[in-house]
């Protein structure tokens, strides 16, 4: 594991299950990534004030703020739109990932995902020739 | 009746005027010929007279009376026109006749009658008939003869007056007949028109009069039926009609209730498919979450496991452990949810020492509790009975209602799990429709004895409004989208149905802020009163305590021991859960599936229970019943009745000495099937 640079891409996390960020902080962190984990959505939304992340990884279903309400708020925010907005999800369900995706996500990973899965998506989001949304 | 009479009184003037104007001509034709008669008689009589210019032959001829009355004059011309002979005024013999009359009598060779007005304006008849000789038209002279027509007037005016009169009298006839035929057939047929105009409005009530003459009384008669059966079948329309409506309106009051109960249970259904919609959602998270960080933990070690520490190594497999953990407890629950929903939960209940399971299951949590600085306390009741229950179900119980109080009590909290000896299966009124607390109660009878076992939390409590959800097993608390504290909420689903299975009850006492209290009750296994004292006498040395349980255990065995149950079904599936039901506890089962078998079987081996249903086909259970008790090998055999017949009375009087009513509580099935043998 590395140490946090201050030059390296910034992610946040948002989970409410310790462990999934535990293991996503581990797997992007091993890629050379800067992590913030929280564990609801005030917190997310506070850390996201404080300072602009490149890309956002949000669980759907936590306790106070759900990932969707929080995809919107970033969306509609004009500071905040052009983040990266991957979703997390224990719901598979097809209307549940058009759900996110009207809510402005820019990517949706069902849970249990492949770490290398997930490691990808983040640095396509990273890429500079990625198409704008 | 007017235009009537005018018309015969015009008919009748017609005819009398015919008549009289023929009559009179007639009589005016008669009456000439008579005056030609007479003037021809006298004609031959002066035709010499007449040749031989004799004027006083002439005269006396003229003079000659004539035997008819009404004869005025008679008047002699000769050849030249002179009067040879006058009757009234013989002067006048010699003079010429050259009055207007004369002159048209002489201007003419034949007779010649005419009417003239004579003296006084008396009309007369004047007839001329010339004289000829013989066989010659050569007129040698003329008679003439007044005849007075006065007679004939009178005559004819008599004739007139009677006729007049007859018609006058025909006329009255005429009209009083016609009068009496309107009184008696046009009156009332105009009634009866009038009446069918009516009875073609529709009003039936009016009635014609039936006394009449011949026919026109049937048609009244016929009339008035027929209004009074068209009244009548009018009125059963009516009815009818009213009774239509009434039906009409209670089928649409009922179809209303309908569509609003289909619109209720719509809305339920909805509200349940939310809840199942809501419940796969979480049940899906639920799974995935574990399953997550397993394949993430498993993948990082994979991936670069010598990039990783020794304790990092551990502490990734021992999430996967744990984890691993969670999943199997959450398809074991999801498991016993879809059992409890199809009716297969099974319990083996046999009698329980609920320290013994209590202990086992505090232990397991007490990492769990310690990590949360959480001190749990038990109090258990030395006294305490043993409770009919399978050790595994009630574990499971207990395990989950002390996991959520440490789940829902925080830091440094404290968890008491207690148990104490209750006379009462519930406080009044546990479930939703009681107004108790909310939570599950067994509708089993009541029994005398139980175990309360209470496992109170200093957590954060749960709002009232919340109370029964808990129990539901869709229903956990909150939205999982905006509620922590995870779980599918099945736990107290299964939880209450397995309570519920073993005949207790199980309820929450919780307020915000005030901690929560889940109480759930189970029956006392019958204990032997002498098992009982040895226990008591036993009691005081401490590590005596567990000899003596093992004695309690053995004596309940002792009295089931070797025990014979036949067991009469012709379910085989019941028979089947009987022998599984009573075999643990060691008694010996022996199953037949038909009434003649069950005899048979009774007759051979004396059994010492015999559990019998009732519906069998052949030879039902009442038919084994009485010819069991009629058997004097078979009569002392006690017989519990296992039905779902209603019938209690009946199977009692034929001789059967305990009647449970399928599907029967295991608890209380044991207790009976122990009290009889």
């Amino acid at each position: 594991m590395q140490h946090p640079n201050p030059i390296d891409p910034y992610i946040l996390v948002a989970d409410d299950d310790p462990l999934t960020l535990k293991s996503v902080s581990i797997v992007l962190r091993g890629a050379g990534m800067r992590v913030v984990t929280v564990s609801d959505g005030a917190a997310a939304l506070a850390q996201l004030r404080r300072e602009k992340p490149r890309v956002v990884v949000f669980d759907v279903m936590m306790g106070s703020m759900s990932g969707l309400d929080l995809c919107r708020l970033v969306k509609s925010d004009a500071a905040l739109h052009d983040v990266y907005v991957i979703l997390l999800t224990a719901r598979a369900m097809q209307r549940e990932r058009q759900e996110g995706l009207a809510a402005g996500a820019d990517d949706y990973v069902s849970k249990p995902f492949s770490n290398r899965d997930l490691l990808a998506r983040v640095q396509r989001a990273l890429a500079p020739s990625r198409p704008r949304p | 009746m007017l235009y009537f009479g005018i018309i015969v009184i015009s008919l009748m003037g017609s005819v009398i005027y015919v008549v009289g104007k023929r009559h009179t001509a007639v009589m005016l034709e008669l009456t000439e010929m008579r005056g030609v008669a007479v003037a021809n008689s006298i004609a031959a009589v002066v035709r010499n007279s007449l040749l031989s210019y004799d004027y006083v032959s002439l005269q006396q001829a003229a003079e000659t009376p004539i035997h008819d009355n009404d004869v005025l004059y008679v008047v002699i011309l000769d050849k030249e026109g002179m009067v040879a002979g006058h009757s009234g005024e013989p002067g006048r013999q010699g003079q010429r006749a050259d009055d207007p009359t004369s002159r048209r009598i002489l201007a003419v060779n034949d007779v010649v009658i005419q009417t003239l007005n004579g003296s006084a304006g008396k009309p007369l008849l004047d007839i001329a008939v010339p004289v000829h000789v013989q066989g010659t038209a050569v007129r040698w002279g003329t008679v003439r003869v007044g005849l007075s027509l006065e007679p004939l007037l009178a005559s004819l005016a008599q004739t007139r007056l009677v006729l007049y009169l007859l018609g006058a009298g025909a006329v009255i006839i005429v009209l009083l007949a016609a009068r009496f035929f309107s009184r008696k057939v046009t009156v009332p047929l105009q009634n009866l028109a009038r009446a069918t105009a009516l009875v073609a409005k529709c009003d039936l009530d009016h009635v014609v009069e039936e006394n009449l003459v011949g026919e026109l009384g049937d048609l009244a008669r016929c009339f008035n039926t027929m209004t009074n059966d068209l009244k009548q079948s009018q009125d059963a329309i009516r009815y009818h009609n009213q009774h239509l409506e009434q039906i009409v309106q209670q089928r649409t009051a009922a179809l209303h209730q309908k569509a609003q109960e289909l619109e209720k249970a719509n809305a339920e259904l909805k509200e349940i498919d939310r809840l199942k919609s809501d419940f796969l959602s979480n049940v899906s998270h639920e799974l995935r979450t574990p399953l997550t960080s397993i394949r993430s933990f498993t993948e990082i070690m994979l991936d670069d496991p010598q990039a990783l520490t020794e304790s990092e190594r551990r502490e990734f497999l021992g999430i996967i452990a744990t984890q691993t953990e969670r999943l199997t407890r959450l398809i074991s629950d999801l498991l016993d949810i879809s059992r409890i929903e199809a009716g297969e939960m099974r319990c083996r209940v046999e009698a329980v020492h609920l320290q013994r399971i209590i202990e086992p299951c505090l232990e397991t949590l007490r990492t769990l509790a310690a990590s949360k600085q959480i001190r749990v306390r038990v109090e258990i009741d030395p006294e305490l009975p043993t409770v009919l229950a399978d050790p595994d179900r009630l574990s499971q119980v207990i395990t989950n209602l002390v996991d959520n109080a440490i789940k829902f009590t925080p830091q440094r909290g404290v968890i008491t799990v207690a148990a104490q000896p209750a006379s009462q299966r519930a406080p009044l009124g546990v479930g939703p429709e009681r107004g108790g607390p909310a939570g599950m109660t067994s509708t089993a009878p009541e029994r005398q004895a139980y175990v309360l076992v209470e496992v109170r939390d200093t957590g954060m409590g749960i709002p009232r409004d919340h109370h029964q959800r808990i129990f539901d097993k869709f229903g956990q608390v909150g939205n999982v989208l905006t509620d922590k504290p995870q779980g599918t909420g099945l736990g107290l689903a299964i939880s209450g149905n397995i309570i519920v299975q073993h005949g207790g009850a199980i309820w929450v006492e919780s307020a915000p802020g005030e901690g929560s209290a889940f109480r759930f009750t189970l029956p006392v296994a019958a204990v032997p009163e002498s098992v009982r004292v040895t226990r008591r006498s036993i009691r005081s040395g401490e590590s005596l305590a567990a000899d003596a349980e093992q004695h309690l255990v053995q004596a309940l065995e002792r009295t089931s021991a070797g025990k014979q149950v036949l067991i009469v079904d012709d379910e085989p599936s019941i028979v089947v859960a009987l022998t599984e039901l009573l075999e643990p506890l060691g008694y010996r089962t022996v199953g037949c599936q038909s009434g003649s078998q069950a005899i048979a079987k009774a007759r051979e081996l004396e059994p010492d229970v015999i559990i019998l249903d009732i519906m069998m086909p052949e030879i039902d259970g009442y038919d084994v019943l009485r010819l069991l008790k009629s058997d004097p090998a078979t009569a002392g055999i006690p017989v519990m009745v296992l039905s779902v017949l209603e019938d209690r009375d009946k199977a009692m009087a034929l001789g059967a000495t305990e009647y449970i009513r399928k599907p029967f509580e295991k608890a209380q099935l044991l207790e009976n099937v122990r009290a009889l043998v």
